[in-house]
């Protein structure tokens, strides 16, 4: 066991050189084992609060080692800039690490709060809803309080735009539908029962289920980025101090222009799917258009009409809420807006996917 | 208290010398030929009116707008040239306007960040040094929030020590004040005063806010739009003398008129 060694800092270009000193020190120590430990801080040193850790994790490593530890400063000012810093941090308290909970019990706990989070959230929705509603009825006995202009905006963008994604969307699921059909109907001769399936398939299902889709993606994520954005940049708050409620001034609007734009959509859907349908069944089965609509007229019931229709409102009407709600439900920060665009086109094909159920299994029971 | 002794002595040494710089946004110029020098240790503040050029000329200080021409020399490397190398980016710190905290990321993580990127440090040590940093801008009790939960000054506070953690000798602080209430601003500025007076730490501050300007420089450099560059440099004491330009006056007369008059009402 030698008595002591001294080791100069030497370099201090950058913080890794304090790390590659302390390696360097504790090779020596453990090898060495020395009783006593010089350090020479060289005049070049700048004081910086990175030496101030080395020097810190130095002398706990010697006091648990109990080694003598001797600092030599080559230059003054440095020292004296180091005792500055030591009188200006001594209150430093370095936080214990919190002790790691079981996993269980925090799976358990996560569970619980996002039931919690989840019970909030549809109860906020519940409550949302009724205000929408109760606004709504305000509006037609004070027609004045409605935005005609900003509902035409809102349609436009809801609707007219997205005919061409809408109407090519379905013209192929159209034609893949009567595709997939003529292969086995032709087997068995029933080439004409292609014009009942795509029209059962597109009014009762497909198109109020594409539109919803694409509304979801368009129009819901669009409603929540611009309600979030504006909540962050508090125009929201601004118009409640200025009176104007954001309800009237930007729900009801967006909403109704959903509600509006998402059944003339479904119409719209139902148009290019037949077309797809068609295409495929004339080209494929010798089905000629006449006989096709002739067929789709004659399976085709006024309730089928209905329960499409009654899919596409259901539908559009989520679309729009679940746009407006989930932007006003914003939290700050920049990432905010995005998490709750992602989060409210999730929670709206869920939903959408939930309502198609549900009004199937109740045209099924009022057979409709 | 900075001296308001000039700095331009063989004792200290030139930090950022900048020569005939040109800079602007496109067709529209906004600082053109602008020479000076900013020495190790102290504090110059960057002022004028909005539109100056201010935040343009801190632009190209930091590397994020290239100059139509000139030289910038950082510590003896000249950026304009070589750009910021690693070793340039590592002895400048940048405490933003907004503080530039990423908003995914606690204070903590936000602190830790450039010594994880930069550094082979270990975890605990890194841990000490976040906590070393966070305690001298006195926000240790707030780590593990997330940017979004803290006040105006705590976030420029979280700023700094971000800015600070690599243990940059060079600072520079883009309206360090903007937006916070007069205690938290001189709150701010004590802070300033005190890395620049125990880690010996150059401050570059561009401000419009009159109280601080006096409060922490050594130097202050004034531009102006229409000269498109410097107005006026040197100390506040030299710039409030009558034999400076009328729009110089003007900025730190201004100042005086309203500070008489709180006086004469708080009387």
């Amino acid at each position: 066991m030698s008595d002591e060694i001294t080791i100069p800092i030497e370099k201090a270009e950058n913080l890794d050189d304090f790390y590659s000193f302390w390696e360097h020190l504790e090779k020596k120590i453990s090898t060495l084992n020395p009783s006593q430990v010089n350090i020479i801080i060289k005049s070049n040193i700048r004081a910086t609060s990175g030496l101030f850790v080395l020097l810190d994790k130095i002398q706990d490593y010697c006091l648990n080692r109990k080694i003598d530890l001797k600092i030599h400063w080559e230059s003054e000012q440095t020292k004296k800039f180091l005792n500055n810093f030591k009188a200006f941090v001594k209150h430093v308290h370095i936080k214990p690490i919190r002790p790691r909970k079981n996993p269980l019990v925090g799976l358990v706990e996560k569970i619980g709060w996002l039931s919690i989070a989840q019970i909030q959230e549809i109860k906020d929705f519940i409550i949302f809803t009724g205000k929408f509603s109760l606004c709504c009825v305000k509006c037609f006995s004070k027609p004045g309080r409605f935005r005609l202009s900003e509902l035409l905006y809102n349609l436009d963008h809801v609707g007219t735009r997205a005919m061409v994604i809408v109407g090519t969307m379905s013209a192929l699921v159209g034609l893949v539908t009567a595709f997939q059909a003529s292969i086995q109907l032709r087997q068995f001769g029933a080439n004409i029962f292609v014009a009942d399936l795509v029209a059962l398939a597109m009014i009762r299902e497909l198109s109020p289920l594409i539109t919803a889709i694409l509304m979801a993606g368009r129009t819901t994520s669009a409603f929540t980025a611009e309600i979030g954005t504006m909540k962050i940049n508090e125009e929201l708050d601004s118009l409640k101090t200025i009176n104007v409620d954001p309800f009237y001034f930007l729900v009801i609007p967006k909403t109704i222009s959903s509600v509006v734009a998402g059944p003339l959509l479904t119409i719209w859907s139902v148009f290019t799917g037949f077309l797809g349908g068609m295409t495929v069944a004339f080209l494929a089965l010798e089905v000629t258009p006449s006989s096709f609509l002739q067929e789709a007229h004659g399976i085709l019931t006024i309730s089928d009409l209905w329960v499409g229709f009654l899919k596409s409102l259901v539908f559009s009407f989520i679309v729009g809420m679940t746009g407006c709600f989930m932007g006003l439900e914003t939290g700050h920060g920049a990432d905010a807006v995005g998490r709750q665009t992602t989060k409210a086109v999730v929670r709206t094909l869920f939903s959408i996917v939930i309502a198609d159920a549900f009004i199937t299994l109740l045209s099924y029971a009022f057979n409709w | 208290m900075p001296s308001t002794g000039n700095f331009m002595n063989e004792n200290h040494s030139e930090v950022i010398k900048v020569s005939n710089l040109s800079a602007g946004y496109g067709n529209e110029v906004v600082l053109r030929n602008v020479s000076f020098s900013i020495f190790e240790s102290e504090i110059v503040t960057i002022l004028g009116t909005s539109g100056c050029g201010k935040s343009t000329l801190l632009k190209c200080l930091v590397g994020l707008l290239e100059p139509i021409s000139g030289n910038i020399l950082i510590f003896g490397h000249d950026v304009v040239k070589a750009g910021f190398t690693n070793e340039v980016r590592l002895k400048t710190g940048v405490l933003f306007q907004a503080s530039g905290l990423i908003g995914s990321f606690s204070v903590f993580d936000n602190v830790a960040l450039p010594l994880r990127e930069n550094t082979n440090w270990p975890e605990s040590w890194i841990r000490d040094l976040v906590y070393l940093k966070l305690e001298m801008v006195r926000l240790a009790d707030a780590a593990r929030l997330m940017p979004s939960e803290l006040s105006g000054g705590m976030k420029k506070r979280a700023g700094l020590a971000r800015a600070l953690v690599l243990d940059p000798p060079l600072l520079f602080c883009d309206e360090p004040l903007a937006g916070l209430d007069p205690v938290t601003a001189s709150e701010i500025d004590e802070l300033l005063l005190e890395l620049n007076q125990n880690l010996n730490i150059t401050l570059v501050v561009v401000t419009h806010e009159l109280a601080s300007i006096e409060r922490i420089s050594d130097r202050c450099i004034m531009l102006d739009q229409d000269v498109k560059g410097i107005l006026a440099m040197g100390t506040v004491e030299e710039l409030k003398k009558p034999d400076q330009p009328l729009k110089v006056r003007n900025f730190f007369g201004r100042h005086e008129k309203i500070k008489s008059k709180n006086g004469e009402k708080s009387v």
